[in-house]
């Protein structure tokens, strides 16, 4: 093995620091804390670039191959599954492999690719980039199943479903900013184009108003990298040398002014959210869910990393006005659903609260609501893309999507109702649900610092609450429409894809630290395990100076009942 | 929990869900009765704690926060116990009414999952010692609210019961989460434990906090208890199925004077501006809400009204701490006489097919059972909110002269007109023939339906008689103490027996006028309603709709038809200048151009 390797590099030199990533890559290592079951079985060092290349790959086979026969339509669809399935699988192993505890960059890979431009070929992933791998692995195979019914035209479909899941991979996991602007501006193209080859009437306005936000996002963000660049007199892209570069306050601004017009364009906020709505609203179901699920919470993911993880004094000044967005988006959103008869259009709007929450997570900027904001991002998405799902199939279903005709539709058509329900509750954050834990930490971590946003964000969830039961009221409880078309109840796909996002939803909400057999993890080492510790070196700049009878220390406060309790917790 | 999955997963018939759901209540009943059995003379709370979540979220910065963990924590003392046996005893009632009288309601075995997911949020909100914990029960227990309110589905009723049964109490439910937020905040933990006795030593930690954040835990306890002016998402909502409508207008007050009692620590910290604030609220509701049971006829809405305002009454007591044990057993009266109530005056209304005061009578001749039901039940009704009160009063806490003091003699005297109102109306004077209706076909309810109101009735008055057993307010270890000279506060006795007397006046021996008189008022009070709702629709609603329609028809529209005008400029620009120049030399000139101006320009902005 030695001797192969050896002849290898002696024959060629470019291959050096490709297996010398390898083989110094981190790959998880044993450490103190618990391990889980399993864990350290399988090691993968490139488990990043098949994260993000696979898809991207499989996009190009699917593109390339000879039509298949008559009768063999369904490859695409195929292709596309047994890919997300795969790199789900994946992810669940880096997932379940993870080193909750430990900061720093995991499954890293750093290799140089325009070295005088200071880019480099990095990847990396903390528990935040883990998190929202996790969910585009979960919305991807549900977006994929959505597209069940996708038969016109169905290779440029699903190549373009790919490819926009491999943009997604990649602005998570890069740890350079310019190949994570790459990555970002790519994700834009296939979306636009599903949306402008796929969607409904309005297809075409949907897919303009999207191209142009996404754009005015776009060029934000690389206006904000190439100033930080310039500003820090930096040799790299390098998230990590960025973040320590000492920059003038004034220019902080500016950079974090830009990251979070970034942001704010693709999560959606408002005013930047007529996109959301029209593209939700009009898109096929697959293209909802991707949307959405994971492609706008990019927008939060950058927000996290970026603003709050780079311009600290910035993001410390803009707070205010960030939780002021927030804010303004929650109201906003349920106010207009509840001035709208089209179920879709509600739902879509129903889908910007999220965004709204996790946004004051970001603006607390305390340990907590840091924490809480990217556990948001998790199960915001999943819930997004539950309620707009449902909607996008049941108003299909239906074959009506005002609320005078998709009326009364419980009795007839009870598994999507019940599954509307459950969407309009996840938005609410019912208990036991992901978005009840991260909505509470978002919460009570932003009463320290924003109280005034995070009341009139929680009046605004009182009014998403009337908008929802507006909406239950029609659709689900009230009186069918006699004129209305027969409905049609959920199909097994419709059925799997929703309930792939109400299971992620269910096993966050209920089991956040991860199933435990005595004391030790079994199988999942816990999302909130996962996220904690890269949220906490995040927060460690946002931390308040210490009161005169608290001293810093390493050792987090256990939970008050953690010396009465017979069970054992992993604190580290 | 097994019971909920059990009727969820396997149950597939009506009679198999009904007992399942009741045997699950059963041995839930019997669990906590040995659990009482075993920790009768033992003073202390019984307390246990799991983790649920216990992360670090710093590592630098103050300590309080630099964990987070919300654990399953269960502390139950005597109190609780109390208050666990009443909300099983109330929700074993309202399944064995269902279970018979209801059987011709839809969705059966969705009528038992939610009753019991009622019953898993109630049973968590009573033991929870933890607040976060508390929250989620709390909000799960408002789930199953809103689920058995609208349990009619396919209905315009149930859309809009449904659609007031969520987004009125979610008000509340709200108010709690930023109490609990602005809470720990504060004090960087949600466990009670830890949070009471740090109410007044932790530092930074002013009044103001605890007012507002006493002023939330008090908006959650009013909206869920429903008590006026909260009390459209339980008086809108009377078309609901009667078991569905007992089991919430009885378990949720026992759920928000648990809560007031859990937080009753903070608001006895938190100054005298927020107990300003509650006692005003309350004894307005408690003038109010009866009063408003007055205008209208409808048997259970009258119920639901004037019990608020008896709730009312009994959860002033729960504010001062030397009254609070026979307080908190005068809100357990008055939750079961509640739930009484509802079923009895709903078996009246099914025997006599109308939920119409004044085509209503006859009850004590027509209905034997009904005969001792509907006493019973008006009785704990009056007796639970007055007579408590009462006792409440014998403490020293009212001063002659205090507001409170004044407002409470017309309150017993309110709530005890308006608490009989019901009963005289049903039991006595004539029923009369109508279409379709035969008075001589009435015919007695089953005993298992008789039963069920009976036994909460009975509930209700073991609950009145109780706290003046000094014994018991020991016992409960709440608080306060019972009854000790009654002396001349006796004379309080007066007021609820003017009001008595004043109801059998108007409504035995002059029933007919005076129910007509009810029956106008309350259609004024209707149109007046509906005035108010137009008014709200042109001067809020509307506004709302048109600004929200602005912003996104024309607004929106504009700014990016702008925008895209600028582009095309830009584009035509462009083109222009292919046309007349040479592409490539402008291309490589603006290139140049634009690498001097940024590299000017970032070396001007940096420090």
């Amino acid at each position: 093995m030695t001797g192969w390797l050896t002849a290898l590099l002696a024959t060629n030199p470019h291959v050096a620091p490709w297996l010398e990533t390898v083989a110094t890559s981190p790959s998880p290592s044993a450490s103190a804390t618990p391990a889980t079951f399993g864990a350290n079985v399988i090691g993968f060092s490139f488990l990043l670039s098949l994260l993000v290349w696979g898809p991207a790959v499989m996009a190009a086979v699917t593109a390339i191959i000879p039509e298949p026969r008559p009768g063999q339509g369904r490859w695409f669809l195929g292709i596309a599954f047994w890919t997300n399935a795969g790199a789900l699988a994946l992810m669940i192993i880096g997932y379940s492999q993870f080193q909750a505890y430990t900061s720093g960059l995991q499954f890293e890979e750093n290799l140089p690719w325009l070295p005088a431009l200071g880019v480099s070929y990095h990847l990396g992933v903390d528990g935040i980039g883990m998190a929202l791998l996790l969910l585009n692995g979960l919305v991807g195979l549900a977006a994929v199943i959505a597209s069940w019914d996708v038969r016109d035209r169905a290779r440029t479909y699903f190549v373009l479903l790919l490819l926009t899941q491999s943009a997604v991979n990649g602005v998570v996991v890069a740890r350079d900013l310019f190949v994570l602007f790459l990555f970002w501006a790519a994700a834009t193209v296939p979306v636009v184009v599903l949306v402008a080859g796929y969607g409904g009437p309005r297809r075409t306005s949907a897919a303009g108003r999207l191209l142009t936000y996404w754009g005015i996002g776009s060029a934000a963000l690389l206006a904000g990298i190439l100033l930080l660049y310039s500003a820090a007199g930096s040799t790299t892209f390098d998230v990590d040398s960025l973040g320590k570069a000492v920059i003038s306050p004034r220019i902080q601004l500016v950079i974090a002014g830009l990251f979070a017009l970034a942001a704010v364009t693709r999560l959606p906020l408002v005013p930047f959210h007529s996109w959301a709505r029209d593209v939700l609203s009009e898109a096929p179901a697959g293209v909802v869910v991707l949307v959405a699920g994971v492609a706008s919470r990019l927008g939060g993911y950058v927000l996290v990393r970026a603003y709050a993880g780079i311009e600290h004094d910035a993001a410390r000044t803009l707070a205010p006005f960030l939780g002021a967005l927030a804010a303004l988006t929650v109201v906003y959103a349920v106010l207009a659903a509840l001035h709208t008869n089209d179920v879709r259009r509600l739902a879509a709007y129903l889908a910007l609260v999220p965004g709204g929450v996790t946004v004051l997570g970001v603006a607390g900027l305390t340990p907590l609501s840091l924490d809480g904001a990217v556990l948001f991002l998790f199960a915001g998405g999943l819930a997004a893309a539950l309620i707009a799902g449902v909607a996008a199939t049941l108003t299909e279903r239906a074959q009506a999507r005002t609320l005078g005709l998709a009326a009364g539709l419980a009795g007839r058509i009870p598994k999507l109702s019940w599954l509307l329900l459950v969407g309009c509750l996840s938005i609410l954050g019912l208990p036991f649900l992901a978005t009840w834990t991260s909505g509470l930490m978002v919460f009570l971590g932003s009463f320290r610092t924003q109280p005034g946003a995070a009341f009139v964000v929680a009046v605004g969830l009182v009014i998403g609450a009337a908008a929802s039961a507006r909406l239950m009221h029609r659709v689900v409880f009230g009186a069918p429409n006699p004129d209305a078309p027969t409905p049609s109840d959920a199909t097994l796909a419709d059925a799997w894809y929703l309930g792939i996002l109400v299971g992620g939803l269910l096993w966050v909400g209920l089991l956040p630290g991860g199933p435990k057999l005595f004391g030790i993890p079994v199988v999942d080492p816990g999302l909130v395990n996962i996220v904690n510790t890269s949220t906490a070196d995040l927060a460690s700049t946002y931390t308040t100076t210490p009161s005169p009878t608290a001293s810093p220390t390493a050792t987090p406060t256990p939970s008050p009942s953690a010396a009465a309790s017979p069970a054992t917790s992993p604190t580290p | 929990v097994v019971g909920y999955v059990l009727v969820l997963g396997s149950v597939r018939t009506r009679r198999g869900a009904a007992t399942t759901a009741q045997l699950t209540i059963i041995v839930m009943l019997a669990a906590a009765l040995m659990f009482g059995w075993a920790r009768i003379r033992q003073s202390g709370a019984y307390e246990s704690a799991y983790q649920w979540l216990n992360i670090p979220v710093a590592f630098t910065g103050d300590q309080r926060f630099q964990g987070f963990g919300i654990d399953l924590s269960f502390r139950v003392d005597h109190a609780m116990l109390a208050a666990l046996l009443t909300v099983l005893v109330i929700i074993l009632a309202c399944l064995t009414w269902h279970r018979v009288a209801g059987r011709a309601e839809q969705g059966p075995i969705r009528f038992q999952v939610n009753a019991l997911l009622l019953a898993l949020g109630a049973t968590g909100v009573v033991v929870s010692g933890d607040l976060a914990e508390l929250l989620a029960f709390w909000l799960a227990s408002g789930l199953a609210t809103y689920l058995l309110l609208g349990h009619r589905w396919g209905t315009e009723g149930a859309g809009q019961r449904s659609r007031i049964a969520l987004a009125l109490p979610f008000v509340g439910d709200v108010a709690l989460l930023c109490a609990v937020g602005l809470l720990y905040s504060r004090y960087g933990t949600m466990t009670l434990d830890t949070l009471l006795p740090e109410l007044r030593t932790a530092t930074g930690v002013g009044l103001k906090s605890l007012t507002t954040a006493s002023v939330l835990l008090f908006g959650a306890v009013v909206v869920r208890g429903c008590i006026w002016p909260f009390t459209a998402w339980q008086t809108a909502t009377v078309e609901a199925p009667a078991a569905g409508l007992g089991l919430v207008a009885g378990v949720w007050p026992v759920l928000a004077g648990v809560l007031l009692l859990k937080t009753e620590p903070v608001m006895a910290a938190s100054g005298p501006q927020s107990m300003r604030i509650v006692h005003y609220t309350l004894v307005a509701a408690a003038l109010i809400g009866p009063l408003l049971s007055l205008l209208g006829v409808e048997l259970r809405r009258t119920i639901l009204l004037a019990s608020s305002g008896a709730l009312a009454l009994t959860m002033i007591g729960l504010t001062f701490p030397v009254t609070l044990g026979v307080a908190f057993t005068g809100v357990l009266a008055v939750a079961a006489a509640r739930t009484a109530g509802l079923l009895a005056g709903s078996t009246a209304a099914g025997a006599m097919r109308s939920v119409d005061l004044r085509a209503m009578g006859g009850g004590w001749s027509r209905l034997e059972d009904g005969s001792i039901r509907m006493p019973l039940t008006s009785a704990a009704l009056l007796l639970s909110g007055g007579v408590l009160a009462l006792a409440g009063l014998e403490t020293a806490m009212l001063r002659p002269g205090t507001p409170i003091w004044i407002a409470f003699v017309p309150g017993l005297a309110v709530v005890a007109f308006a608490a009989l109102r019901p009963y005289f109306s049903v039991a006595h004077g004539e029923l009369r023939r109508r279409r379709a209706f035969e008075p001589s076909r009435v015919r007695e309810a089953v005993r298992s339906v008789a039963g069920s109101a009976l036994a909460c009735g009975v509930l209700g008055l073991v609950a009145l008689v109780l706290p003046f057993f000094p014994g018991w307010v020991r016992f409960l270890g709440a608080g306060g103490h019972a009854v000790q000279s009654l002396g001349t506060d006796v004379l309080w006795v007066l007021a609820p027996i003017a009001g008595g007397a004043a109801a059998g006046w108007a409504f035995v021996l002059r029933k007919d006028p005076a129910l007509e008189l009810c029956s106008r008022l309350g259609e004024r009070f209707g149109v007046v309603w509906e005035q108010a709702g137009s008014l709200y629709d042109r001067f809020f609603a509307r506004p709302g709709g048109t600004i929200v329609g602005a912003v996104e028809d024309v607004g929106v529209p504009a700014v990016e038809s702008g925008v895209g005008r600028a582009l095309s400029g830009a584009g035509g620009f462009a083109g222009l200048a292919e046309r007349s120049l040479p592409w490539v030399p402008t291309v490589l000139g603006l290139a140049v151009v634009l690498a001097v101006v940024f590299g000017l320009l970032t070396q001007g902005l940096r420090p």
